[in-house]
């Protein structure tokens, strides 16, 4: 099967052919607003701030500019017939607007190995923990095939190549390019999800928005995201296949060795706490606090210590990293460890 | 009025608040007294280092110098629960 590139809409337009239509789409929307905005008719249904009306207005080729649209806008080009697709992506954030970010893809922060870095990757306000912790894995096992999925078009628009599998259990499947608008859901001054990485003199660094926005536009929505499984999620990154490993029936010694061979073998590995039992005890919910354990979320393994048992976890707020005896805590308060293999 | 996720990070302008576990415990509320309900573990991260609070609806946090309420904390099943915090004047 040909590859498919995923415009804005839900129209599908074969990878080689021209990038074109994203921008005129965005422009034909924004133009659509300054025509509502500007039509009385349009009553008490639109009260946009006068100043994004004046900042859309002022704005001729809409692309290079840094363009709020407010909640109210959003409402109203849904029920146009040519919308752009972020009006489907708002959700989870509601005072949360899209902003363009003019940055690079790739920047290479002072230290970094690569520009492709897993101290890149910071969560936001949405629940795509999974996400974020798999996005780190494969950035420490393989900057190279982070690199590899985003490509700069000259539009200024970027490819985000998925390798999405058919269903859940399906086997079928390959790899599908998102074209993606680097517009992001922005509160304040920050985007509302998944950070921005390095910053550049002229612009941040954009490959994990880019990457979470794109995964975003296939599901649906920002929400759609929230929740899922990082092996999968790190198999959707490089095309490998993913191997769950239930901590309560392995062993200490065998939790250890997969991560010890995953990370020698460069296989993107990720963990995963247990969520909190319905009734669960104080007592309990304060030891695994105790030991700066996040119920129900992922985490990175960035090193791990066989002869000591222990395993050095990355959490993807950007902080929060802690290194847990794998036959205590670890095996206490984990559910699973996620190895992706080519 | 801002809504955080539990496990998930809002940042402010120069902090980082991230909302660990939720579950029913004792909190301190910003009248001094010792209340027992659901509260959660918030995590407050700069350039200068980090803290945490245990915030329950009534506490009161500092983030960027500026005090804030917690207004509401929501258990929800598989820990998607939420906390909501107000600026005060």
């Amino acid at each position: 099967m040909a590859d498919m590139r995923y415009d804005r809409g839900d129209e599908r337009v074969p990878a080689g052919e021209s990038t074109g239509p994203a921008v005129p789409k965005a422009v034909a929307a924004i133009t659509h607003i300054q025509r509502l905005a500007g039509n009385a008719a349009v009553g008490r249904a639109l009260r946009p701030d006068p100043s994004q009306v004046a900042q859309l207005q002022g704005d001729d080729n809409n692309f290079g500019q840094r363009v709020a649209i407010s909640p109210d806008l959003l409402e109203m080009l849904s029920e146009t017939s040519a919308p752009p697709a972020d009006r489907d992506l708002v959700p989870a954030v509601s005072d949360a607007t899209f902003e363009q970010y003019d940055g690079h893809a790739f920047v290479q922060g002072h230290g970094d190995r690569d520009a492709v870095d897993p101290n890149d990757v910071r969560q936001g306000q949405l629940g795509d923990c999974y996400l974020c912790a798999a996005m780190i894995a494969v950035a420490r096992a393989h900057p190279e095939r982070i690199r590899s999925l985003i490509a700069r078009q000259s539009n200024g628009t970027y490819n985000v190549t998925l390798h999405l599998k058919a269903g859940v259990w399906s086997r079928e499947g390959g790899a599908q390019v998102v074209n993606v608008v680097p517009t992001f859901p922005t509160t304040g001054d920050a985007p509302a999800y998944v950070q921005q990485g390095d910053q550049a003199a002229d612009g941040p660094e954009l490959w994990a928005m880019l990457i979470e926005k794109a995964y975003a536009q296939v599901k649906g929505g920002y929400v759609s995201i929230a929740d899922g499984n990082s092996g999968e999620a790190a198999a959707m990154l490089t095309g490998g296949r993913s191997t769950e490993y239930r901590v309560a029936s392995t062993t200490p010694d065998r939790i250890a060795a997969i991560i010890d061979e995953a990370l020698t073998n460069r296989w993107p590995v990720t963990c995963n706490s247990a969520g909190s039992a319905k009734n669960e005890s104080a007592e309990k919910s304060e030891d695994r606090e105790d030991y700066h354990i996040v119920a129900h979320h992922s985490y990175a393994p960035r090193s791990v210590d066989v002869s000591a048992g222990t395993v050095e976890l990355q959490n993807p707020w950007g902080r929060g990293d802690i290194t847990l005896l794998i036959s205590g805590p670890f095996k206490r308060y984990f559910s699973s460890v996620d190895v992706v293999r080519p | 009025m801002i809504e955080i996720t539990e496990t998930t990070v809002w940042t402010a302008s120069r902090t980082r608040v991230a909302v660990g576990t939720i579950f029913e415990r004792e909190y301190r509320a910003a009248d001094g007294t010792t209340r027992t309900g659901p509260a959660a573990p918030l995590y407050l991260y700069t350039d200068q280092g980090e803290d945490k609070v245990v915030g329950g609806a009534g506490s009161h946090l500092t983030i960027d110098d500026e005090e804030w309420e917690v207004v509401l904390v929501e258990p929800r099943p598989d820990n998607r629960g939420r906390v909501v915090l107000r600026r005060l004047a």
